[in-house]
């Protein structure tokens, strides 16, 4: 068969593909590369999983503060001021900014097919279920985001998600006192 | 892992790291035209190559969207509806080829996607569908790939200075441009490349030790 000569992706551009961050044209030409190029395709699962790995490491840990040598020379009576000065700030920061989402948000779950239920986002995301099954209890209930990573769990027919839910689906299970999955309903947090 | 970086001589990297980080040489593309010819005028042989040429970045796309649920069948019904449109005559140009595939494949993940919400949207009785719990369930090997990738990362970001995981924190999780970290961090473009570059292969080290089964234990988060 004929063939022509075309050229590989740069290490950049496929990490750049892998983080998500190419735009619409970009992605279109470098998928049609990928789709006919083993060889970028292997360097690629090695540059995702690379990518990946290190974003999800940065985000679960974060360094603390540094310490500067003001932090040592500040008279001792400062540091109460310091704290009450950052105490303040950080009430204003929180009534200003923090506030811009509502205290919490509630949702009724009722086992009818249909279009997903959405909800606003908030600070704490209280679920109940309304018609429960006749037998099963006592019922334990399983919050997991669209991935199946797990959000909250317990015991009962509500549940009270002390936490920001990320906008997306998210999927609630029944499971009964033996373990049984009963029901899984859904709702989409806007 | 030590942080000293240092500015390299000439303005570009050099020797092997140019090969791993700027692969620009070339490769061999097919004659489209000729090769749609051939699977229109029903060669068999034609779309051997077709598959040798799709097979494996068509099985990527479907393994990095889907999962590898039915991963084989999902394959072959898109090199069935693409053959069945070249045979058609369906293709009006040969050289784009790569555009149909790449279009039968997103439409090919689309649907199943669609299809799997559409299944599990609302509430689902499980009583009656109890099949569908098998899509939530974790892969074991994949959870425990997962981990391994998690540990070596920490390890790579452990040997690291501050100021360096400072500048991949920028990159990888603000999503801020290089040119903006280089500016703001004292940084010239290959100190950038080349901190990447380090902790890549570090962390490409340590993955091949573990999968060689050599020297590295890992914390127990279950």
């Amino acid at each position: 068969m004929d063939t022509k000569s075309g050229l590989h992706q740069s290490e950049d551009r496929l990490e750049l593909y892998a983080l998500g961050r190419l735009s619409g044209p970009e992605v279109e030409q470098i998928e049609e590369h990928l789709l006919m190029c083993h060889s970028c395709v292997d360097r690629l699962e090695g540059i995702g999983a690379f990518a990946t790995a290190v974003r999800e490491d940065l985000k679960a840990h974060v360094d603390p503060p540094r310490r500067g040598w003001a932090a040592w020379r500040l008279p001792s009576f400062a540091l109460p001021a310091v704290f009450a000065t950052a105490l303040l700030t950080l009430g204003v920061f929180w009534t200003g900014t923090a506030t811009r989402l509502p205290p919490s948000a509630s949702l009724q779950l009722t086992a009818m097919r249909g279009d997903m239920q959405q909800v606003a986002p908030a600070r704490e995301t209280d679920l109940t279920l309304t018609d429960p099954p006749s037998t099963g209890a006592p019922f334990r209930l399983e919050v997991v985001d669209a991935s199946g990573a797990g959000v909250w769990s317990g015991v009962g027919l509500a549940a009270k998600i002390h936490q920001r839910l990320s906008p997306g689906d998210y999927f609630v299970r029944l499971f009964s006192s033996q373990g049984q999955l009963l029901h899984e309903y859904g709702f989409h947090v806007n | 892992m030590t942080a000293q970086l240092t500015e390299p001589r000439s303005t570009r990297p050099h020797g092997a790291m140019t090969a791993e980080m700027d692969r620009t040489d070339a490769f061999q593309i097919p004659d489209w035209t000729q090769l749609v010819s051939r699977i229109h005028d029903g060669d068999p042989a034609a779309m051997e190559e077709l598959y040798g040429i799709f097979g494996k970045g068509i099985r990527y796309f479907l393994l990095r969207n889907l999962g590898a649920d039915e991963l084989d069948d999902k394959v072959h019904d898109c090199f069935v509806i693409v053959a069945q449109a070249i045979q058609n005559g369906e293709l009006r140009d040969p050289a784009r080829l790569m555009g149909f595939v790449r279009t039968v494949v997103k439409r090919q993940i689309a649907a199943t996607i669609e299809a799997a919400v559409t299944r599990r949207r609302t509430q689902v009785d499980y009583q009656d569908t109890l099949f569908t719990l098998t899509d939530w369930k974790d892969d074991p090997e994949r959870t425990l790939l997962n981990r391994q990738r998690a540990e070596i990362a920490r390890r790579v970001m452990q040997g690291i200075s501050r100021r360096d995981r400072e500048i991949l924190r920028r990159f990888y999780v603000e999503e801020q441009p290089q040119e903006k970290i280089c500016e703001e961090m004292g940084l010239s473009y290959n100190q950038f490349r080349l901190l990447k570059s380090r902790a890549k292969a570090r962390f490409g080290e340590l993955g091949k030790r573990v999968a060689s089964g050599l020297g590295l234990t890992f914390k127990k988060t279950l």
